[in-house]
Formats: C-alpha cells, sequence, structure tokens
C-alpha cells in the first residue's frame, strides 16, 4: 500500500488513538494503589500495545519508540515485577499527555517536543531498570493468559514466547471469517506477503467447503496453516496481519528456540499449555484500532480535546430517522395524489394529510437534532483527572461525584461549555473547598466533594458543580463590592445580587493569587461565554455548607425560539429568551438625555430605546415613539426597548449563519428562511447593546461588517 | 441589506443546482460504467458470443464430442464470483465430462480460487470427469500460494477428453 493510501487513514488512527487515551487515562485513575487490578492493567497495555501498532504502521517513529517503553513498564505491572503505586500512576498519566501532545504533533505535521518525550522516556528507563534489574528496555515479553481465540476480535495468537528475532518456523494458522474477502482483505495477498518473510510452506483445510448450490460466493470457506521459516520478528509477522481486524482468527506459533530473555515462570507456562488453537492460551496482543477504541466507545468515556469536525451517531438514531423519512414519503405520495386529481378526496383529507406532514417534519426535525445530541460525560471525563492533579497539587483530598452524564446536549453547544465549566471546577477547588484541617476544625469529614450534575429540565439543560466548603464569604465580597463602588457604603443588597457580583470582571476576593485562580479573571468569561450559548448563570450559596453554580443552556444553537417583528417591510427576530415584556409607550414615560438618548421610564428603571428602522437604515411605519410597540429585551443583566411597527408569530427558526453565508454583521447574530421564503435576520441583543453602547446606535448609527 | 442576502441567496443556489448536476452527472456515468462492468455469462448454446463483449465474460461454454468446454474469463475474482457460481452450478447440471480452460484468466483472488476448488470437489463427489485444458501463470502462481493444487487435480486420465486437450 502506498504511503497516499495510508495517509487517507490518519485522521481515524488520531481519533482512535485518542478515544484511546482517554480510556487509559479513565482506567488509571481508577486503579486502586498499591494493589493489582489486572484487567486495569490489561486494558492500559491493550491500548498502549495499539497505539504503538498503528503509529508504526503509520510510521510515526517517535510515538512508537515512547509507548514502547511504556509498554514495557506495563508489562513489567502485568507480570507483577512492578507495582503500580501512586507514583508509577503519576508518571503513567504524564506518559498520556506525552502520547496526546506526539499525536498532536503528527495530526498537525509540527515537529513534537522531543525533550520532552526524551526526559519522560528517560524516567520510564530508570524505572524499568530499577524494578527489573536490566540495564536494557527490551521488546515487552507477552504474558500468556487463557483467552479463548475466538473471543478476540482479533486474536494474535501464539503457544509459546519469544522475544521475537530469532530464526525459527512460524507456524502460523489463518482462519477468515465468513467475510474476510468481502472486507477486502485476501489471504492470498496475506500469504504473499509472508512469502516476502522467508520460505514458505502452505497447508489448506478445505473441510468447511461446502457444495456449490449452497455455497456463498463472496464468504471465505477455506482455512490455512503456513510454516514460515524466517528470521523477522514477532511484530514484522503481525504487521502483516495488521489489517484483517475481526475478519479472521490469525494465531501465531513461534518458533520454539533457546529464549535467553524469557523467564522460567513463563517458559514453564508455555510448555504446560497444549498447543492447541483456539483453545490454546492466547496472546492479548491485537491489531490497532481494534478493542481499546471500540471498548471506549461502549463506555461512552472519551472527551474531545478539541472541537472535532466529525461525530458519531448510534445505530437507532439513524433508523429513527429514515423511519422517520420514509413515513414523510409517504404522506408526499398521499398529497401529491391531490395534485393529480385521481381518486375522490375531500378537502378534509388534505387538511389530515397537511397535519400529518407537519408532525412528521417536526418528528424528522427532532430525529436530526437528535443526531448532533452526544452525552456531557464527553466533557465531564476531564475532570477526575483534572480534580486528582489540582487536589494534589492544591494538599485538598477531593472526591468527585458525577451524575447524569448521559444526558445528551447539542454538539456545539457542549464543544463551548467545557472551558466553563472547567473554570468553574477550578474555583470549587481552590476558593470552596477547604484544607482537610479546616474541614476537620469545622466538624466535616477531611475529603471534600465536588458534586457535577446534569439533566434536561424544560427544553434546557441544567449543569450544576456543586461543592460542600466553606460557601461564598459575603462580608468579603461586600467589602470587595464597596471597595471597588460596586454598590454604596450603607447599602445592603440581596444575597442574589451579591453572589452575582463574582461575574464582574477582575472582581476576586482571594488574598493570594496562584496559577489556579485568584486573579479575577474566569467568571467573568464563564457568564460571558454561557450567555454566548444563550444560556445563563445562577450561584447559590450557604455558609460553611457549599455553593453551587447552576447553568442553564439551550439544547441546541441550530434552532432558536424567536419573536418575529416587523420594521417597515421587513421582518426580524427577537430570541424569546432575551424579551422581558412588550409595551406600548405613553408620552409621560419618555425623556431623553442630553437631546440624544431616549429613555423610556419602566416602573423604576430607565430604560434606552434602540430606533431599529435608524439603526438598519430602512423605512419603518411608525417613526413616531407612540405608534409603535417597544419591546424590552435583556441581556448581561442590561436592558433595552427596541422600537419596532408590530408584533407578528412566535416560531421556532433555524439558523443560518451570516458569516458563512454573507458576512458578520454587528448586532446581528443570524438569518433565517420564513414559510414564504423571505429572509429574517435574528437580533443580536447583546451584540445591538454594545453597539449602542458605543454610540453608533444613538439617533443614526452606521451598521458596520465586524 | 435585506437585498444583497437575497441576491447572495441566489447566486448560492445557482451554485448549489450547479454542483448537484454535476453530482447527478457523476453518478449517471457511475451506474453506465457498473452496468458496463456487470459480469455476464455467455454461452455458444445460445449464440450469444459476440465481439467485444466476450472478454466481459466469466465463462463461456460450449460442447465438442459430448464434453463441455468451460473458458473462464479474463477476470476469476470476488467480483464475479456470484456469476461464476450461478453458471457452474448449470454446467454441473448438464452433467457431461468438462474440460476446463483457465488460460484467458489475468486476475484472480482467493474468491476465485476457491470456487475452482469447490467446482473440482463438486466434480469428484457427483463422479463427473473433469480435466484441464490449461491455466495461466496468474491462476497457477494462486493455486500454488494459496496451497491448493492438490484439490484441483484431475482424477486420472479419462477418454472422453482425448483429442480435446
Amino acid at each position: 500500500m502506498s504511503s497516499m493510501d495510508l495517509e487517507q487513514f490518519h485522521d481515524i488512527f488520531f481519533q482512535e488513538s485518542g478515544e484511546a487515551l482517554d480510556s487509559m487515562e479513565q482506567t488509571l485513575l481508577a486503579l486502586p494503589a498499591g494493589q493489582s487490578d489486572q484487567d486495569g492493567i490489561n486494558t492500559i497495555f491493550r491500548v498502549a500495545h495499539s497505539i504503538k501498532g498503528g503509529a508504526a504502521t503509520f510510521g510515526f517513529t517517535e510515538l512508537t519508540s515512547f509507548t514502547h517503553t511504556v509498554e514495557t513498564l506495563l508489562d513489567l505491572a502485568r507480570s507483577g515485577r512492578v507495582m503500580i503505586t501512586n507514583a508509577e500512576t503519576d508518571l503513567l498519566l504524564c506518559s498520556v499527555d506525552v502520547m496526546r501532545d506526539l499525536l498532536a504533533a503528527a495530526s498537525s505535521k509540527r515537529t513534537p517536543d522531543s525533550a520532552r518525550v526524551a526526559a519522560m522516556q528517560a524516567e520510564f528507563v530508570n524505572l524499568i531498570e530499577s524494578c527489573a534489574g536490566r540495564k536494557s528496555v527490551s521488546a515487552p515479553v507477552p504474558e500468556i493468559v487463557s483467552t479463548p481465540a475466538v473471543n478476540q476480535p482479533v486474536a494474535l495468537a501464539n503457544a509459546s514466547t519469544s522475544a521475537g528475532g530469532a530464526a525459527g518456523e512460524w507456524k502460523i494458522r489463518i482462519e477468515p471469517r465468513a467475510q474476510m474477502l468481502r472486507h477486502g482483505n485476501d489471504p492470498l495477498r496475506i500469504i504473499e506477503a509472508l512469502r516476502e518473510l522467508g520460505e514458505v510452506s502452505v497447508r489448506v483445510d478445505a473441510a468447511a467447503l461446502p457444495p456449490l448450490a449452497d455455497m456463498d460466493a463472496g464468504a471465505c470457506y477455506l482455512k490455512w496453516t503456513v510454516q514460515l521459516k524466517t528470521a523477522a520478528s514477532r511484530e514484522e509477522i503481525e504487521q502483516i496481519f495488521a489489517w484483517i481486524d475481526e475478519d479472521a482468527v490469525i494465531t501465531i506459533d513461534a518458533p520454539v528456540v533457546a529464549v535467553p530473555e524469557q523467564t522460567s515462570a513463563q517458559v514453564a507456562v508455555a510448555e504446560a499449555e497444549p498447543v492447541a488453537a483456539p483453545a490454546s492460551p492466547v496472546v492479548e496482543t491485537k491489531a490497532p484500532t481494534s478493542q481499546p477504541a471500540s471498548a471506549s466507545r461502549e463506555t461512552t468515556t472519551q472527551a474531545p480535546s478539541a472541537e472535532s469536525s466529525s461525530i458519531r451517531v448510534s445505530i437507532e438514531k439513524l433508523d429513527e430517522l429514515i423511519n422517520t423519512v420514509g413515513e414523510l414519503v409517504i404522506t408526499q405520495s398521499m398529497l401529491s395524489q391531490f395534485a393529480t386529481g385521481r381518486g375522490d378526496h375531500s378537502s378534509d383529507d388534505l387538511k389530515n394529510g397537511l397535519s400529518q406532514l407537519e408532525r412528521q417534519m417536526r418528528a424528522l426535525q427532532e430525529s436530526v437534532m437528535r443526531v448532533r445530541m452526544l452525552p456531557i460525560s464527553f466533557v465531564f471525563n476531564r475532570f477526575p483527572r483534572m480534580v486528582r492533579d489540582l487536589g494534589s497539587r492544591l494538599g485538598k483530598q477531593v472526591d468527585l461525584k458525577m451524575t447524569g452524564e448521559h444526558t445528551e446536549l447539542d454538539k456545539t453547544v457542549l464543544e463551548k461549555i467545557g472551558d466553563p465549566l472547567v473554570h468553574l471546577v477550578r474555583n470549587s477547588i481552590d476558593h470552596g473547598l477547604e484544607s482537610p484541617d479546616q474541614r476537620r476544625a469545622a466538624g466535616k469529614s477531611a475529603v471534600g466533594t465536588i458534586h457535577l450534575n446534569a439533566y434536561h429540565k424544560g427544553g434546557n439543560i441544567t449543569v450544576e458543580i456543586s461543592d460542600d466548603g466553606a460557601g461564598l464569604n459575603r462580608e468579603r465580597i461586600l467589602a470587595k463590592a464597596r471597595e471597588r463602588g460596586l454598590i454604596g457604603v450603607d447599602e445592603d443588597p440581596s444575597d442574589e445580587r451579591v453572589h452575582n457580583m463574582i461575574f464582574q470582571a477582575g472582581f476576586s476576593t482571594a488574598e493570594t493569587v496562584s496559577d489556579v485562580s485568584g486573579r479575577g479573571v474566569g467568571m467573568d468569561v464563564v457568564r460571558r461565554n454561557i450567555a454566548e450559548l444563550g444560556g445563563n448563570v445562577q450561584v447559590f450559596s450557604t455558609p460553611g455548607k457549599g455553593s453551587m453554580v447552576r447553568i442553564r443552556l439551550p439544547l441546541t444553537l441550530a434552532i432558536l425560539d424567536g419573536q418575529l417583528v416587523r420594521v417597515g417591510e421587513e421582518v426580524y427576530v427577537i430570541p424569546l429568551v432575551s424579551i422581558v415584556e412588550t409595551i406600548q409607550i405613553h408620552r409621560d414615560q419618555l425623556s431623553s438625555i442630553a437631546g440624544q438618548t431616549e429613555l423610556f421610564r419602566l416602573r423604576d428603571e430607565y430604560i434606552p430605546i434602540i430606533r431599529l428602522y435608524e439603526l438598519f437604515e430602512i423605512d419603518a411605519d411608525s417613526t413616531d415613539l407612540f405608534c409603535g410597540l417597544l419591546t424590552i429585551v435583556e441581556s448581561d443583566g442590561r436592558r433595552v426597548g427596541i422600537l419596532v411597527d408590530e408584533l407578528l408569530a412566535q416560531q421556532q427558526v433555524v439558523i443560518k449563519s451570516l458569516e458563512t453565508n454573507f458576512r458578520p454583521l454587528v448586532g446581528l447574530s443570524g438569518a433565517t428562511m420564513l414559510g414564504d421564503g423571505h429572509v429574517a435576520l435574528i437580533l443580536d441583543v447583546p451584540g445591538l447593546m454594545s453597539c449602542f453602547e458605543s454610540g453608533c446606535g444613538r439617533r443614526r448609527p452606521a451598521l458596520s461588517a465586524a | 441589506m435585506a437585498k444583497e442576502l437575497r441576491a447572495g441567496k441566489k447566486s448560492q443556489t445557482v451554485k448549489k443546482t450547479a454542483a448537484k448536476v454535476v453530482q447527478l452527472a457523476a453518478k449517471k456515468k457511475m451506474v453506465r460504467k457498473a452496468a458496463a462492468k456487470k459480469p455476464r455469462v455467455i454461452t455458444q448454446d445460445d449464440g450469444f458470443i459476440e465481439a467485444g463483449t466476450i472478454q466481459n465474460a466469466v465463462l463461456t461454454t460450449a460442447e465438442e464430442r459430448g464434453c463441455r468446454i468451460v473458458r473462464f474469463g479474463s477476470s476469476c475474482t470476488l467480483q464475479e464470483a456470484a456469476a461464476l457460481r450461478s453458471a457452474l452450478l448449470a454446467e454441473l447440471d448438464m452433467r457431461k465430462p468438462m474440460l476446463l480452460d483457465a488460460c484467458a484468466v489475468a486476475a484472480v483472488d482467493t474468491a476465485g480460487v476457491q470456487m475452482l476448488v469447490d467446482l473440482a470437489i463438486e466434480c469428484m463427489e457427483r463422479g463427473l470427469a473433469f480435466r484441464w485444458k490449461g491455466r495461466s501463470a496468474v491462476v497457477e502462481h494462486a493455486i500454488g500460494a494459496l496451497g491448493v493444487g492438490a484439490l484441483l487435480e484431475s482424477p486420472g486420465s479419462v477418454d472422453q477428453f482425448a483429442g480435446l486437450v
């Protein structure tokens, strides 16, 4: 296969390796310190082995070499020669980071940080040498475990072990599964590839071949036993089967030669076990992109480190989509009978047909939206590692609880909510939770708890981050707010207002500034990011008991609940979530500042007025404030009134990006197509307010491209 | 502004339509290609041999001196396997000695070789005589590599083929 051919698989390799590393990280975090968890270590070993195999196939030498070293340590752990304590877990977690960097470097075709890789590799070599009493890092010796070959997606099996590299006669059994030929894996090519490694003799088993009449022409019924005389290593032989995946059971019996590095215990096991496949013991060495990736998919434990352009969709969701489309086709054919005038149809039938169409379109819309939905565990899964690292750095014992990880939300929202959540969790650990001594003194357990919870409520998703720490310090926040002039000296604001002050830019009550938090940067960014997603954030706190941040987010960014408003001949959409109320203006409610900014008095509050027709330079029916309607909108705690001619319907609109289809415009977040085919622009309320506050919205602002 | 937007939308629609036309044309071309490549079975008995189409045939058959002469086409791979199987079954049902000619085979894979092996075993099980008129180098190489040579051997010499081989 040419290098061009292999390059098309790079993306899949990067994606699956990323997922496998996520799985490795989570397994490492779940390993009980100082105790033997054979299953966990085996899982981690398989991940490292798969990545190594893939990296070798694609020629990522640095990744291959590094993973090989990691694999060696893991192999020692599998054989019980190394105990995985906290120190080893830390080292392995660091190796996950290094492998991620190496993958990212390979993916973006940049040079990796070789110094860091070398330093980490040296640490591994030192540990291996000290544990194994060896002076060199050799190829990992596969451990023999009693796993039947038939249970393995790809079983590269052997009956005895070899360090590889020794000349001898290998016995390779190829037992194709029915689909092997259809998947493009041809035993003929495999045997020819083996022939290139050395002298080959082939024995075929045609016992399973059915009569021609019963034969599936695309299935493979023949089995082969290949005797291969070669000096090639096991890895070189395994490379040939790297693409077999689940299409065959491959059993490789190594030549029985003197292997100096074999331990006596392993030789004893090898000799004790009869050489009989598939019941013979197998080595759990697999082709790349097999078990670890699929296992991590099943447990949905992967966490994308960056925004990705692809999505995995469950068959169930696709089936639902296909089913709805099928029903739509039936309805369409029913309705087209009306058009052709065939049959005896009443207008009631047409109405029924149309309402059926409407119902199915809604179902289709929901199904399509569900395709973009992913469980929030994609974001939550990054926290166990973060909490562990941060807790140990700050000398705090933290127990992380996660509930509702399977709650689904739109992929775009999911990718954008990650950073705000990181800020909040870091804040909870740094500011919320007390040190173990303080906790004990307060009569609490020394171990603090951070609870991440997600659930659906009223068409939104709610994410809560709570801790059982000291809670927000009202007095300190008030003092800081008074110091910065945010509230008057004698003012006694409500708890809600005090709590909301932590979202002010540059507001921090931390006495010390660390690299974790305390600079007053973060919470304002959190609120802005969440607002950009169309959500909101609330803080609740009980002194001494803890605090909770509740984030409400829309399930999707593709559809918006909007209020259609008319200004002249143009229709605009105002997001419903921003609208407070719509009122008619009376003369006695108006005033102005310096004859420029018009203000409307709404109860005890003065609200600036934005004349949309002036802002967008269009003709309106009502240029007189008393003839039109004022829609009061709110963003970021601020309110403005937008003057419109008429309120039209409220409806869900599908957002089309202006940036993609036209160009970004200040004050507009997108466009949508209305039922009559007209384009309606969607107002960006925060953008309009910023535009207004910067002066361009007063009286005759010019619409400027962003 | 709205006009500008609509104009942009229109030009996008035109572009999308043009792209769709190109896609459809490509799809039609692919369908035509696929139709041209569809494996065919051509038998002399039907008087169906045509110059130009014979190259696409998976099998051409004829009868001479009471023997079926079965000539395999240029390609004997997974793609042709299903058509080949049906054609061979029809030949087997004629219950006549078969002279197999794989001299024209230029492409073969495991599916093709497996079909030959099954044919040979089936012939033996049904008590039908068969003999190889010849096999191309490609077929010989695949048979050797897959180790199926012994399974394809004709069971002894058969008088029926005298003068045909």
